[in-house]
Formats: structure tokens, sequence, C-alpha cells
């Protein structure tokens, strides 16, 4: 017998006997907190939704207008209006589009609980926000003046609760944006205006559950100055992550358990117009179907994750309608997925993680599916994720499951790598700054 | 009665079938929680939490059957998740040397114990999900790759590397190391 079959032979037994602890005396605890929390009710695994069908065939009737009337005022408002923006833009700094190309500016992160800003270029760092506090998941606002981060409120049992804060870039204005902490919070990102950010969290339904409470994903949009009260998008229950579509950004993509089953659908972002993209038909074992579903930088075309009965995952696109559902590119059995799309639409960077386990790079491909990926990066065993810089000239990458604690720099025709100057935990973003005129 | 009719009852609000159950499996997902976390006071946290969301989420439970496996995957994933959250302080680690065995037959079984401690303490959280997973609790490949929620080439490669970093202990077991110097990981 080997030494290597010897271990795993033994291994069993080993492991039992160095698991052996002392019986666990904090279950009263946890009982008397049970006994006080009424169960998610059945029907809402799937979550249920208002009717489709009385949101979606409702008919928009459009009144008659004196459109020649409006056309001349509509002129002459435009000329004064412009001639005003002319002035003041040319008084300003200039801030960059939510979407689209931009210029790099610093990455933030965090740091022993602090959160810091560096630039990938000199590799200088400054604080922006310390103290005693345990700060993470920094996150730039879309013109790039604001951070938003989450601050720990308090301990568990369970997920610590945190508070939403903004900052300014420079550390100024710091404030807090929620009214009470977030006991459970899921998923949170600026929205486009720059003026709300939106946060998913699992709350109390509203809905009356016989016997139990229900405990559902509920979309809030926070007012980022603080200072007007958290709008709830309602008809958004049970929703799972969210995307914001270019290049108005007004549309909101979601995935989100109808009867069991995940679809995907939009809303606007003042909670009207659901509609279904995707009907909900991948069973919920099948969890990582849809996910990450991200836009085309122009917004006409999605991406997404699709599984089926067989498992997950392949890399597929379709229209923002939901029409030519297909696979992107096949590339044989694998794991594919987590597509992300580059700020100037041309290049998606993905997941090709093939079935025999072999270390791989982070694949590039054109964004229309042509030409051959390029593999990038350290060749990795697990798995990581990534964003790209504002110029979609770097991919800014961090590996789930190593301890090198920095983030990687790629070069996206698959050149030499870098990792940035200083060492952080695995929240993503990188500040999106105005293009020279 | 039997665990099937336990959780049927759990899920329908029966909050006595809830505890029984509970208590049932407490000490093995603490005894995991451990082998993941190498830290007693968070693997209590992470089974408190697990605990928790079991009871919120059972009625969504579809197979009564699947009651064990879906109560892992909740354990692992608090441990994952504690990991994650309190993964923000600098923590010093300890490397400790690893002592060379005695001769005797008795003697190598506490020999092994302590070269596997040492061999898990190298691997990080994610590493020892897995071979807590398919060696502690007894799961097939197929399933740990479901709870972890990756692929099932991940899962191999993984436990691949996490045996090959624990053989080289076991390997270098067979002579006198000198201690390493303690490190830091961010």
């Amino acid at each position: 017998m080997t030494e290597s079959t010897r271990l795993e032979r033994d291994l069993p037994g080993i492991l039992g006997d160095l698991s052996m602890s002392p019986p666990t005396e904090s279950l009263d605890d946890v009982f008397a907190r049970t006994a006080r929390m009424r169960q998610r009710p059945a029907w809402t695994f799937p979550e249920r939704w208002i009717p489709m069908a009385d949101i979606a065939s409702r008919p928009a009737i459009a009144p008659r207008l004196p459109w020649r009337a409006l056309g001349m005022a509509l002129i002459i408002i435009a000329l004064i209006v412009g001639a005003a923006v002319a002035f003041v833009a040319s008084q300003r700094t200039r801030l960059p589009e939510p979407f689209g190309p931009a210029a790099n500016g610093l990455i933030p992160y965090v740091s022993d609980g602090d959160i810091y800003v560096g630039d990938p270029v000199t590799g200088a760092v400054r604080l922006v926000v310390g103290g005693p506090e345990n700060d993470g998941l920094p996150q730039t606002s879309p013109d790039g003046t604001r951070i938003s981060f989450l601050r720990e409120a308090g301990a568990g049992p369970g997920p610590a609760p945190v508070d939403l804060y903004v900052v300014g870039f420079d550390g100024s204005g710091l404030h807090k944006v929620t009214t009470e902490p977030i006991a459970d919070w899921r998923w949170v990102s600026w929205m486009p205006d720059g003026r709300h950010v939106a946060l998913i969290q699992s709350v109390p339904s509203s809905e009356p559950c016989a016997e139990t409470l229900c405990q559902v994903n509920q979309l809030d949009l926070f007012d980022a100055s603080g200072s007007k009260p958290a709008e709830r998008i309602a008809a958004a229950v049970g929703i799972d992550s969210l995307q914001f579509r270019p290049p108005a950004g007004d549309q909101m993509l979601f995935r989100a358990l109808v009867d069991g089953k995940y679809g995907l659908f939009t809303i606007n972002d003042d909670g009207t117009n659901l509609q279904t993209i995707v009907p909900a038909t991948v069973p919920q074992a099948v969890d990582n179907s849809f996910g990450s579903a991200v836009y085309s930088a122009d917004g006409e075309r999605i991406f997404y994750q699709h599984g089926d009965a067989d498992g997950c995952c392949q890399l597929w696109v379709m229209n923002a309608d939901g029409t030519n559902q297909h696979e992107f590119l096949p590339r044989g059995a694998a794991w594919d997925g987590s597509a992300v799309v580059s700020p100037d639409g041309k290049l998606v960077a993905y997941w090709h993680n093939p079935n025999d386990g072999e270390p791989h790079g982070i694949s590039v491909v054109s964004a229309d599916g042509t030409g051959q990926p390029v593999e990038t990066g350290p060749m990795l065993e697990g798995t990581a994720h990534w964003i790209w810089s504002p110029d979609s000239t770097k991919i800014l990458m961090f590996p789930n499951d190593t301890d090198i604690g920095s983030a990687y720099l790629l070069d996206p025709a698959g050149g030499p790598w870098t990792t940035v100057q200083w060492g952080s935990i695995g929240d993503l973003d990188w500040q999106r700054l105005a293009l020279a005129p | 009665m039997d665990q099937r009719g336990l959780v049927e009852r759990a899920r329908k609000g029966d909050h006595d079938a809830f505890t029984e159950l509970a208590r049932g499996a407490a000490t093995r997902l603490e005894r995991a929680a451990r082998l993941i976390l190498r830290d007693p006071e968070l693997a209590r946290d992470a089974v408190q939490e697990a605990l928790i969301r079991a009871w919120r989420d059972l009625p969504g439970l579809r197979d009564p059957a699947r009651f064990d496996a879906w109560l892992h995957r909740l354990t692992v994933n608090a441990c994952l998740d504690l990991t994650r959250r309190r993964r923000r302080r600098v923590i010093e680690v300890e490397i400790d040397a690893i002592d060379s065995p005695t001769v005797s037959d008795h003697a190598g079984l506490l020999a092994d114990r302590e070269v596997v401690d040492a061999a898990m303490r190298r691997l990080d959280e994610r590493g020892r999900a897995i071979v807590v997973l398919h060696y502690f609790l007894g799961m097939p490949l197929t399933d740990v790759a479901t709870t972890l929620g990756i692929p099932i080439g991940t899962v191999k490669s993984r436990l691949h590397r996490a045996l090959g970093e624990m053989r080289i202990s076991v390997e270098n077991d067979a002579t006198p190391t000198s201690p390493v110097p303690g490190g830091q990981l961010a």
C-alpha cells in the first residue's frame, strides 16, 4: 500500500478524531431565536409575482397632442437650454458618462477594515475612510466623485447587519445613507443616475402568510445624499441580482424565481413596466442559470449563463427582448460563464473552466463572437472574479482561492500581467473619469 | 419517528420536530465546521447561522430525503461566508514544525493525527471544505460540487491539490524539519 493510498484510507478516521469537541452548549440560544422566527412559507419557493398577464397586457393609449405648437415650443426651449448648458459645462469639471469608455481613475480597496484608493500606475495609496469600524465593499459612483461602502453595525448570530455610507473620493462629506441597519443584505450597486444606490436585502414579506412570516428578497433604492427615505420597488419582490441597461440606464434586468424556476425580467427604475425577457423555465436546482446576466455595451444583447437538466453552464447570448437565444461560443465540455463586457463594447472576458480540471486563465474574445479566444492571466485551478478598466485596456482580477492578497492587472491580449501594489480583499471597483476632449 | 417524518413535520412549522432534527445533526455539523474553520468560536457561529437558515428555509426543501445534504450545504456556505466577511484583518498564522513520529505502532496513530492536523492547517478554507465534505461527511464528489456550487472539474483539481499538499506533509514527517517562521495572511 502506497503512502498516498494509506492517507486516503485513514483520512476519514483521522478527521473524525481531529474534530472531537465538547458538546455544543449554544443550541438553546438558537432554538429560542427560531421559536420566535416564522418560517418562509412554501409558496414563496417559488416567489410569487403581481400577475404578469395583468401588467404586460395593459395597452398604452396615447392622447392626441397639438404637435405643431409643441414642436415650436420645444425648439425654443431647446435653444435656451442648450446655451445654458454650454455655458455651465465650460465652467465646471467634466464628468464621465455612466456607460461606455472612460478614463482610468483610482482603484478603491479594503485593507484591515478601512477604505483606501490606489493608483495602479504609480502605486501610491491613500486612506479615504479609517477608524475602528469594519468597512467594506467600496464602490465608486458612475461620475467618479463618491464612494459608497458598507459598515458593520453590530454582530450576529447570522450575518452582521450593515449600514450604507457615502463619502467623497477625497474623504470629505462622509455620511450614513441608511436610517437603520440592513440585517441581511444580498447585493449593492450605484444606479446609473448617480443619485441612488440600489440594495437587495432579504426582508419579511408584506404579504399576509398563514401562520408563518415570509422572508423574501426586496429591492430598495437609497438616496445617496441620505436626505430622503429609501424607495422600495414593490414589483421586484424575489429579485436576485441587478443590471442596468445601457445607454439610458433606466431599465433594470434581473433574475427571479417563479413557480420554482428561474427566469429573466426587466423593470423600469421607477418600478413600472415589469416585463418577462425569458419565462421561468430553469429548475431552481440549476441555480447558476441566468446568473451573471449582463448587457452588451449598447444594451442590445444579453450575455448569461445557461443551465439545463444536465447541469450548468454554458455562456449564451440573446437579444435584449429575449429572442435569438443561442450559445455564444461553444468550446467543448466546460463551465463557461461570468461574462463581463468591456466598456467600449468590443470584448468579453469570461470564464472557460474545462471539466478536466486543468488550470486555466481568463478567456477574452470579441464581443461579436468572431476570432479566437485569448487566454490571459495566471493559470488558476479555482475560480476568480474580474472587472474591466474604464478605458478597456486592462482587466482587474482577484482569484477566489489563493492567499496572494493582491488583485491582478491582466492584458486582454494575453500579454504579461502584474499585481497591484497593495494587498486587499476581493472587492473590485475602478473609478471612472471623463475622457479627454 | 424517523428523520423523514421529522423533516415533513418541521417543514410545516413544527418547531419541536426541528429541534429534534437540529440536536441530532448539531454535533456532526460543528465537527465539520471546526475542521473547515479551525476555530471553535467561528465554528459555533457558523452552525448557529446554518441552523437559523435551515429553520427559515425548510419549507423550501422539496425532498425530505435530501435534508442531511441540504444541511451540510448550509453549514459549509455559512463557514465560507464567515471567512469572507472576516478576512479583512491581518491574520498571523503560526506554521508549526512537523514532528517526526515515534517508532511504535501505537504512537503511529497519534503521529498521523498530528501530521494530518498540520497538513489541514496549510490548506485554505475551500480546500478544507472539500476534504471535509468528501472524507469526513462522506459526500460523493458530484454532491461536493453541487454543495459548493462549483464544477466537478474544479472539485477534482482542488482535492488533488489539497491531498498533494497533505501528502507532502506526510512524507516530510519521515525526516525532522526546522521550524518555519510565522507568516501573515492578509
